[in-house]
């Protein structure tokens, strides 16, 4: 029953800054994420951590090495074509919560739905997947008349209104104060413990990493065991 | 909705832009709608004058009115020449003569007929809407075409002024949309009398009032060239000259065609203008917005998707300074007329063709403008954009 969701095999990814100047952001990093995991990634500042998470959701693509999600062969795709496997099969909660400012909290949400190509029951999945995360009085509400562990549930109703395959959260709660950010993370793993998705999470809090069933490390672009 | 909450999130720069769009159309509008009159008048003087082959006077200049009478006497020769149908005399002659101002289109005009020989032209067909039309036997009667009823503020019974001798109205002609509805009917005798009238004096006592004329017109018959019936008559008849009405035809459409290609040409300058308005906006929008294109992106927003937002914004700023252009140029055009169709001259027309092609044109003009803005949009790398500001 252990169906693998994410695997990677010796990840490289280089940023030329100039001639001289390479930054080896992952330096051959090879690991299986499977269906239902809660994983931490935890690592200093700089380790490779979102640009890991970024690989793993379509959303950057590796200088070598491969990756695959769900079963398919995404790495050596062009990231414009892969719009569909981000729009259902991943969804990615960000530090900021990068909602968009003119959008009411509902508006964000469909937003996700229509992507997705699911155009008419956008209104009524929006609203419910809403009300789930505990913001059914605040459909209406733009992201700045709301708080920020509210724009926090905001963006994880859009991550999972699409019920994909692999939630990606890159340090969630790092704009938050603690006891928010307890609460989003208790969210996170009720989520995960209904709905039997896969979370995968960077965080720097020990709290967080706590509830996960397994941490990996990062450092300097490796996995450090 | 959400199309104009984007536009709206920047409002002076937007409405500014609008407005730029919105100035053009308003000029496309308005001089379309002058070019729309003359088109209509001219088409409709086509019908009138492009039928009939015009027989003048040799010694007549280029001048389709007045110049050198022709002799009546005339018709007899022209009847000979194979392919003419009838010919009639006529005597058109500027009702004022000295016409007073400016005038767009047809000066106001007395023509005479004889109303039996008139019948069998297609000119002659033109409905009464009150009162009768001239009728055989007729003495300083006048039927007046419907620009004229406002012009000379005159109902059917009332008296008219035409060069100083008093003529009743009988009757008003149907609007037409061109030439006869600046015209005045008189039977022939009448207007043959204000024509001798109008001679320089030392010439009048060697014409007879009977024998003059303006110009004869001659209808071809059916299967015959009217270029080829003119040649003839030039060829045949003495001390005429008849106007090809094919040439006449070619004439009116170079003229109208250079006119109508100012008048676009003037409406695309504004135009223009207002396109590279809606660029500069457009990318100013793009830049302001990179890490919200980063967003969509990362939720699933195709690259075709982000170009799709951007273009249909442009679009929908074109189409709405498109709609307020239309606004205020049809109704500049319809007070305009209203203060002129006093003086009985419409100079503005706006068509249904013009004011849905100019929305539609600045609706496309806003589309390709948000083009390359849109283009740069959407070819942002995700992660990049994620990570602006
Ligand atoms: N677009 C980029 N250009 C250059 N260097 C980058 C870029 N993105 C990331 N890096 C570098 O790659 C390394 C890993 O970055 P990142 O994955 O963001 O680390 P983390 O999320 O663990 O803090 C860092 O040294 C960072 O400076
Ligand atoms: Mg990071």
């Amino acid at each position: 029953m252990s169906e693998v969701i994410v695997e990677t095999k010796d990840l490289h990814k280089y940023y030329e800054l100039g001639k001289e100047n390479m930054v080896k952001a992952l330096q051959g990093v090879s690991l299986q994420i499977k269906k239902g995991e809660f994983i931490a990634i935890i690592g200093p500042s700089g380790s490779g951590k979102s640009t890991l998470m970024h690989i793993f959701g379509a959303l950057d693509s590796p200088t070598e090495g491969q990756v695959w999600l769900d079963g398919e062969e995404i790495s050596k795709k062009k990231i414009s074509g892969l719009y569909k496997i981000r729009g259902r099969k991943v969804g990615f909660i960000f530090q900021g919560f990068n909602l968009i400012p003119t959008m009411t909290a509902l508006e964000n949400v469909m937003l996700a739905v229509e992507y997705s190509g699911r155009k008419a029951n956008a209104k009524r999945e929006a609203a419910e997947i809403l009300t789930e995360v505990g913001l059914e009085k605040r459909l209406g509400h733009k992201p700045s008349e709301l708080s920020g562990g509210e724009q926090q549930r905001v963006a994880i109703a859009r991550a999972l209104v699409n019920k994909p395959t692999i939630v990606l959260a890159d340090e969630p709660t790092g704009e938050l104060d603690t006891q928010t950010s307890l609460e989003i993370i208790r969210l996170l793993k009720d989520l995960n413990e209904k709905e039997g998705q896969t979370f995968v999470i960077v965080t720097h809090n020990p709290e967080v990493a706590n509830v996960c069933s397994r941490i990996i490390h990062l450092r300097d672009g490796k996995i450090e065991n | 909705m959400k199309t104009l909450r984007s536009i709206f999130r920047r409002k002076v720069r937007s409405t500014l832009t609008i407005f730029g769009i919105a100035i053009g159309i308003f000029a496309l509008v308005v001089m379309g709608s002058m070019a729309e009159k003359l088109n209509k008048l001219v088409g409709g003087g086509l019908e009138y004058y492009g039928t009939r082959i015009t027989v003048q006077d040799a010694k007549s200049g280029m001048s389709f009115f007045g110049g050198t009478p022709i002799a009546v006497s005339k018709i007899d020769e022209i009847k000979k020449i194979p392919g003419v149908k009838s010919a009639y005399a006529s005597v058109e002659i500027l009702k004022d003569e000295i016409s007073s101002g400016v005038n767009f289109g047809m000066p106001p005009m007395i023509a005479g007929y004889d109303p039996a020989s008139f019948k069998d032209d297609p000119a002659g067909s033109i409905k009464v809407a009150s009162g009768r039309d001239i009728q055989a036997g007729d003495i300083k009667k006048a039927v007046l075409g419907s620009d004229m009823v406002k012009k000379l503020n005159v109902v059917v019974g009332d008296q008219i002024d035409l060069r100083g001798t008093k003529f009743e109205v009988v009757g008003i002609y149907d609007k037409t949309f061109s030439a006869p509805d600046s015209y005045i009917m008189v039977n022939l005798p009448d207007a043959q009398e204000l024509m001798l009238e109008s001679l320089p004096t030392a010439f009048r006592p060697s014409v007879k009032k009977e024998n003059l004329a303006t110009s004869i017109s001659v209808l071809v018959k059916g299967g015959y060239n009217a270029s080829e019936v003119t040649k003839q008559i030039n060829d045949k008849v003495k001390d005429v000259k008849a106007l090809d009405p094919e040439e006449f035809k070619k004439q009116v459409a170079n003229s109208v065609a250079i006119f109508n290609l100012i008048i676009l040409a003037s409406a695309l300058i504004a135009l223009v203008v207002g396109s590279f308005s809606i660029i500069n906006t457009m990318i100013m929008s793009v830049a302001e917005r990179i890490r919200e294109i980063g967003i969509k992106k990362a939720i699933g927003a195709s690259n075709f998707r982000v170009l799709r937002e951007f273009v249909l914004e442009a679009a929908v700023m074109g189409l709405i300074g498109g709609l307020i252009g239309l606004a205020f140029g049809w109704l500049t055009v319809e007070i305009v007329n209203y203060f002129t169709a006093a003086s009985g001259q419409i100079i503005f027309l706006t068509t249904s063709r013009l004011a849905i092609g100019s929305v539609i044109f600045a609706t496309v003009l806003g589309a390709v403008s948000g083009l390359y803005p849109a283009w740069y949009a959407a070819r942002l790398n995700p992660i990049e954009a994620l990570r602006s500001e």
